[in-house]
């Protein structure tokens, strides 16, 4: 067990470790403007970070995307429910959802900046867009699954709509948005950053077209790489969070 | 409750498209505070019984009828325990047996009091913050079994509670039904397909059989409760269901032909 543990942190350093040996291999053949080595990435994220404005990019980025992902969460969530619940409803829905879902996002920028102006609102807009889509369908599909016993039994104790909605499609249909949760927290993450080069004077997206501008490659690489980074530490706070909800509902395992 | 079937008949589509008769002309009467076991192989309708009793389904002819008034749809009054045991598996077997309660409108600290005092009486009040997932097949039916007689129904609808269970604990549960039925004489149908646990259990069994279902047989079971199973007056009784259930077999064949 121990040696197990032992092997998978030994190997998850030197994966990436052997990684950044080759991309230091290949940047010293290049000039630091066309391929900046690890060097100079750090270097640059020093110079960020030590000047502030790291920070605040960061935090803007993140507060563009927790109110766009919580936009997504209100619209999507209420909207999945009576879909999933009301065939009809889908059956007249279903075509236009299915119609707008395979537009990127990022096709609707024009429209949004004509329709939001520039600055947050037309990130946040295409961030809620990738968002939307895999939280609305999966609400759909985990309310169509639930088992029909389950209703039966709370139509049997003479359930009202609420204590249904609350005490048994609520749990019920959980464990299958949550997937839909995951996936639509990465959509939005990785929208965040088109967003926010298209049109925002901040944010880490900005950062990464700004540092074009001006040609410090060294900067575009510290951006992405706090994106990523950002990425992960996101997703592993999900499904932290999803673990807790699944045990608290005795659905661990 | 007594209960009131009369001519009823149901039909289903199946997967292609045709249509099978499920219940054919199904009259019957079953008095306040009974134990009725519905005994047949499957197919023969017993579930559908049951739902129409439950309120679940509605005949395509005839009527249903508790106490006189024709049943239009489930009732806390009518309980319902399922063979897959029905158990919301987010729930402890405290949270699932206050849930009946919540449907009622049953909240608070006397909730959770009557709650308890119905998993003590099946035994289980040490198992109460435990989830379904954590249960044995027993112990998850002995929920399903608090639950339902948490709302203190005047009916209970059993659609092969036991099947799913090994032997021991079947005939464990099979004694605390009778224990709890002696005690609150609750109007009980009981769907099985195993003669001996309809003998033992039962005061009436009926007997049925598939295309079209039907009640073939109506045998009163006259024991002493709870009974030994391996007397001779059992043995007479189960010999007498066996008859019936092979003759029913043989009708059906001949209905067939």
């Amino acid at each position: 067990m121990k040696r197990a543990i032992a092997w998978r942190v030994g190997l998850g350093i030197l994966g990436p470790a052997l990684i950044v040996f080759l991309w230091w291999c290949v940047s010293r053949r290049y000039t630091p403007d066309q391929f900046p080595g690890p060097a100079e990435v750090v270097a640059a994220w020093r110079e960020i970070l030590a000047d502030g404005s790291l920070a605040t990019h960061v935090k803007v980025s993140l507060l563009r995307f927790f109110t766009a992902y919580l936009l997504a969460l209100v619209t999507a969530l209420p909207l999945g429910f009576s879909l999933g619940w009301w065939t009809r409803g889908l059956d007249l829905f279903d075509p236009v959802i299915q119609i707008l879902r395979p537009i990127s996002p990022i096709a609707w920028f024009p429209l949004a900046v004509l329709w939001f102006g520039v600055g947050n609102a037309p990130a946040i807009f295409i961030i809620t867009l990738s968002a939307f889509f895999p939280i609305l369908l999966s609400t759909v599909s985990a309310v169509r699954a639930i088992p029909p016993a389950y209703l039966r039994v709370a139509a049997n104790f003479g359930a009202k709509r609420l204590l249904l909605l609350r005490a048994v499609l609520l749990p019920a249909a959980f464990p299958t948005i949550v997937v839909g949760l995951r996936i639509a927290t990465g959509a939005a993450w990785i929208h965040l950053v088109a967003g926010e080069m298209l049109g925002a004077q901040s944010g880490l997206g900005f950062l990464i077209v700004d540092s074009r501008n001006f040609l410090r490659t060294d900067l575009i690489v510290a951006g992405m790489l706090t994106v990523g980074i950002l990425g992960l530490v996101i997703d592993r706070l999900v499904a932290w969070a999803e673990r807790r909800v699944r045990f608290a509902w005795g659905l661990g395992q | 409750m007594s209960i009131e079937l009369r001519d009823v008949s149901k039909r289903f589509r199946d997967a292609h498209g045709k249509e099978r008769v499920v219940l054919k002309d199904v009259n019957l009467a079953l008095p306040e505070e009974s134990f009725t076991c519905l005994l047949g192989p499957s197919g023969c309708g017993k579930t559908t019984l049951m739902n129409l009793v439950a309120g679940f389904d509605k005949p395509c002819a005839g009527s249903v009828a508790i106490d006189g008034v024709p049943v239009q749809g489930p009732d806390p009054s009518r309980s319902v325990i399922f063979q897959d045991y029905g158990l919301f598996p987010w729930r402890t077997a405290l949270g699932n047996v206050l849930f009946a309660l919540e449907a009622k409108g049953e909240h608070g600290k006397d909730a959770r009091a009557t709650a308890m005092h119905y998993l003590d009486l099946v035994g289980l009040g040490q198992a109460a913050h435990q989830h379904p997932q954590q249960l044995s097949g027993g112990m998850r039916q002995r929920v399903a079994l608090a639950r339902a007689l948490a709302v203190r129904p005047d009916m209970l609808l059993m659609d092969e509670p036991f099947a799913a269970l090994d032997t021991f604990t079947r005939f464990r549960l099979q004694d605390e039904l009778l224990r709890l039925w002696a005690e609150r004489r609750p109007t009980v149908i009981f769907v099985t397909h195993d003669i001996d646990e309809a003998v033992y259990l039962a005061e009436r069994v009926l007997v049925m059989a598939p295309d079209p279902g039907r009640i073939t047989h109506n045998i009163t079971i006259d024991l002493q409760r709870p009974c030994d199973r391996t007397h001779p007056l059992f043995l007479e009784a189960r010999g007498k269901i066996f008859q019936a259930l092979s003759l029913a077999q043989r009708d059906t064949a001949e209905y067939a032909i």
